[in-house]
């Protein structure tokens, strides 16, 4: 009984950054009254797989990454599979680098974060261009960058906490 | 802090690496194929879509309900701070809105006395339903909003989508309690709008930005800033006359149109029970809604238009001036660039009492009038 529940409380454990991540990509969407802003909306699942892949991969698996993803591409309501494949990529190249990443100090994760953000950035807006045949503006593109990497700042202490609370604490 | 193996242990352990990255392939290649899949498919992929919107619509609204309540505050306590001016600025808009009130009555009643001379059939009105907007576009992609309604509220594709100023844009994908409308400003939007001034046709192009591009117009089009956009209701798609905005740009080849509609400020539209017409020999009918059972629709009966049976005026000639004030054009800073409806001491006097219309609603603005126009 007692190794069932213990079993039970670890994969609800793990399942807390999945579900942040589904939550995190509604946030994008609900309408905050600005066209303006929901153009340039950073992407907050990007800089939870990211966080989660380096200091907690057991938690962000391949599954959850592909899944958190393609419910963002739902909400978008453009291609399917555009939002999975980035948030796929960044889960596979990170844990290829982790053991590089994991031994910097923040500042230098934060800009691994910009480093991969600005390239997935350049892979969305190719690939959107591929699949809609329009050239589309850069600067939007930019701009979300921009916003996502000065996102990562606060949302990784946000991550920081909830990964003590379920991690350090349980 | 588990840490995963590194290039020395793939090398050590060829087996491992691979059932590393086997899984790592497998979900790159479900996401490209369901990117070509998308792309390939697309009514395959709007169904699949009309069937996720079901869940993906009431999860954001509930999660978007907190946003909303802060949104909310923040206008009351901005309202607040400038009470007064916000006041005194709704009381005039009052009294100049009283004014056309009484133009469009009276134009209203003329309009009916004419009609029963000329023997035209009663228009029928469109039913429309109100519905709360769940979502920004959110994205630099799409430019696309969800709606808490769907077919089971009567909602069906290609319906005109507005507020209260105008055309905001129209349904593309159908779920069974929430629908999701293409905003004239995304890149795949093309409606059919003719100029008032002019009658002048065109595609109106949504381009991502938010003043659409005014496209294939004649090429000896004349248009010019402030001229009013209506639907044409070329193709059958969308009613005719339905207002879209204003001329704000002309530069050459290049026209913007400003949406009339306000895009910072959806939190409910109208979606027009108007069926599009598929062939040319078939009728349109505009069909009823089935009555609401949700607390956030209520039935509602859209702006008055041509039996739909009618197949577009050759001449598209508005029955009356645009009684919405996001659509009235700004008085023009030079003389030439005049609408023709401020008739000038020399232009000859206005053919009907619709060609008169306008330059009596542009007297009643208190805008000053420009030189030699107006009353």
């Amino acid at each position: 009984m007692a190794a069932t529940l213990h079993r039970a409380a670890v994969a609800m454990r793990a399942g807390v950054p999945f579900l942040l991540g589904l939550l995190l990509a509604v946030l994008s969407f609900v309408p905050y009254g600005s066209p303006e802003f929901s153009v340039i909306m950073p992407s907050l699942t990007l800089p939870l797989v990211y966080y989660w892949t380096l200091y907690r991969a057991e938690a962000m698996p391949l599954a959850a990454a592909f899944a958190i993803g393609l419910w963002q591409d739902i909400l978008v309501g453009g291609p399917l599979g555009l939002m999975a494949l980035l948030l796929v990529v960044t889960r596979g190249v990170i844990e290829s680098q982790r053991q590089v990443l994991l031994t910097q100090p923040f500042a230098v994760g934060w800009m691994g974060f910009a480093l991969i953000s600005a390239a997935l950035s350049a892979l969305a807006w190719s690939l959107a261009g591929l699949w809609w045949d329009h050239a589309f503006a850069v600067w939007p593109f930019i701009a979300h960058w921009g916003l996502g990497t000065a996102a990562y700042v606060p949302l990784a202490v946000g991550f920081r906490q909830i990964d003590k609370l379920l991690y350090e604490k349980a | 802090m588990r840490r995963s193996g590194g290039r020395a242990a793939r090398t050590a352990n060829p087996e491992r690496g691979l059932a590393q990255r086997l899984p790592f392939a497998i979900f790159v290649a479900v996401s490209f194929g369901l990117l070509i899949f998308s792309k390939i498919y697309p009514t395959l992929n709007e169904q699949v879509q009309g069937v996720l919107i079901d869940v993906a619509a009431p999860v954001v609204d509930v999660l978007g309900e907190p946003v909303t309540a802060i949104r909310g505050f923040g206008t009351v306590v901005a309202d607040t701070l400038n009470g007064a001016e916000k006041v005194e600025a709704l009381r005039a808009e009052n009294e100049r809105l009283q004014r056309w009130r009484n133009v469009a009555m009276r134009l209203d009643g003329e309009n009916a006395q004419l009609r029963a001379l000329m023997r035209v059939s009663d228009e029928m009105q469109i039913p429309s339903i109100s519905t709360r907007v769940v979502s920004d576009p959110g994205g630099p992609f799409v430019r696309a909003i969800l709606l808490d309604a769907g077919a089971g509220k009567g909602v069906g594709k290609f319906q005109p989508v507005m507020d209260p100023s105008g055309v905001v844009g129209r349904i593309v994908t159908v779920g069974r309690q929430s629908s999701r409308a293409l905003l004239l400003t995304d890149l795949n939007s093309r409606i059919p709008v003719f100029i008032r001034r002019t009658g002048d046709r065109g595609i109106l192009v949504g381009d991502n930005s938010d003043r659409p591009k005014l496209a294939y117009l004649p090429m000896q089009s004349s248009a010019r800033i402030g001229d009013e956009v209506f639907t044409s209701g070329d193709g059958g798609i969308f009613p005719s006359k339905l207002p879209v905005g204003i001329v704000d740009f002309v530069d050459g080849d290049t026209v913007r149109v400003k949406l009339a509609a306000d895009l910072s400020r959806l939190d409910f539209v109208n979606v027009m029970a108007y069926v599009p017409l598929e062939k040319p020999e078939q009728s349109p009918v505009a069909q009823p809604l089935a009555l609401p059972s949700g607390p956030s629709v209520a039935v509602e009966t859209g702006p008055e238009r041509p039996p739909v049976a009618f197949a577009p005026p050759a001449d598209p000639v508005l029955p009356s001036p645009s009684l919405i004030p996001a659509l009235r054009p700004p008085a023009p800073a030079d003389p030439a660039a005049m609408p023709e409806a401020s008739a000038t001491p020399e232009s000859p006097p206005p053919a009907s009492a619709e060609d008169a219309a306008p330059a009596e609603a542009e007297s009643l603005d208190e805008t000053p009038a420009p030189s030699g126009g107006g009353t």
